[in-house]
């Protein structure tokens, strides 16, 4: 089975309150989204604040989600997204740099986040990148998104994203050497 | 740079913490069914820990039983859990039934002992010692207490008699004689039993 279809089903269980079915959709897209948020956010804090708010909107509008409409990951990616926004706006002062950039600019403060040397380089040069580069970097390299998933949330073939990770990929080594 | 290498490093650094994820997900499932209330891991493991006391309370309960049921020899393994049996029956008996409860545990002594020889152990004769010290405890609190419970007398001499008609009893003189000697009416009684 399609991993799209697998959370379609899940989705449609855990709107007829199936708990089981819950846990495994919480399971597989928690770390995914707080990792996201984290690197957006920059602080671990908001991040699990956010992350939370994400799966609160779930359960409170899985009534609403219907899959002739669209895949579920798209779904809960789109809440996600739309959370971080939200934020954004209510944060307007400090963030309204990050807001006209949509949000995808990765902050410099989020260099504390990360332990070696290395991944700070590397993020380093990601923010160098365009905004749809970083956001695709941050989707598949830190929210560890397989290319199914990306495919569902970015509207692209699974073939074209795989070039498109390639590239993205050896421009980082270039600028890396 | 290798891909999987950059995800993995980068999983490691930005992963939410165990404990974290396990609160947000105890709020997510409570939120989809409401009825259920948070289980906090500290509840988890008094709950794991009340179980386990209660499996063990239980256990030892019915080995106790057991063991006390069945008159189980000093040579059985379960011999401790009998004479454990035989200290809480004591502890929940008023003092007239601890008097009787003394006798019968003496009594008890002496067939053990007499077990002991029988089953010939390599330290059966350190056990006939203890088992004899036992006795002897036992004995001696039987008539004190009768005694100091101001027992009527023929009940007294019938608890005595029972033990003096035992062998053991019988082959240590200084015992017999204290047996004895508690066995006897005081001054009051002498005269009652005069009058009478």
């Amino acid at each position: 089975m399609d991993p799209k279809d697998t959370f379609n089903s899940l989705a449609e269980k855990l709107r007829a309150g199936d708990s089981r079915a819950g846990e495994q959709i919480f399971d597989h897209f928690y770390p995914q989204i707080y990792r996201f948020l984290v690197v957006r956010l920059g602080h671990r804090e908001t991040a699990q604040d956010l992350t939370q708010g994400v799966f609160l909107k779930v359960v409170r509008n899985i009534g609403m989600y219907d899959r002739k409409s669209g895949d579920f990951v798209s779904w809960i990616w789109q809440i996600a997204r739309n959370t971080m926004i939200d934020y954004f706006r209510q944060k307007k002062p400090q963030y309204l740099e990050d807001m006209e950039q949509g949000g995808a600019a990765i902050p410099d403060h989020a260099d504390s986040l990360h332990s070696s040397a290395e991944l700070r380089e590397v993020m380093n040069i990601v923010r160098t990148l365009s905004q749809e580069e970083q956001e695709l970097f941050q989707l598949h390299f830190i929210a560890d998104m397989s290319y199914a998933d990306l495919a569902a949330i970015t509207g692209k073939t699974e073939a074209n994203l795989r070039v498109a990770i390639h590239r993205l990929r050896q421009k980082i080594i270039r600028n890396h050497e | 740079m290798n891909d999987w290498n950059l995800r993995r490093k980068f999983r490691g650094d930005l992963s939410p913490t165990r404990e974290e994820t396990a609160r947000a997900k105890e709020r997510f499932m409570s939120q989809i069914n409401p009825g259920r209330t948070p289980i906090h891991h500290h509840v988890i493991k008094w709950r794991y820990a009340l179980i386990a006391g209660l499996i063990a309370l239980s256990s030892t309960v019915g080995l106790v039983s057991y063991a006390d049921q069945s008159n189980v020899a000093p040579t059985h393994p379960l011999y401790q859990f009998k004479r454990l049996g035989e200290q809480i029956r004591l502890g929940l008996s008023t003092p007239q039934k601890q008097v009787t409860l003394h006798q019968q545990f003496a009594q008890r002594r002496i067939r053990e002992i007499e077990q002991v020889k029988a089953a010939s152990v390599s330290h059966g004769l350190e056990m006939e010692d203890r088992l004899e010290q036992d006795f002897q405890h036992e004995a001696d609190t039987t008539v004190d207490q009768a005694q100091k419970l101001n027992i009527e007398m023929p009940r007294r001499r019938a608890l005595c008699q029972v033990l003096l008609n035992t062998d053991n009893a019988i082959r240590n003189p200084k015992h017999l004689e204290h047996v004895q000697q508690h066995c006897q009416p005081g001054q009051q009684e002498q005269e009652s039993e005069k009058d009478d």
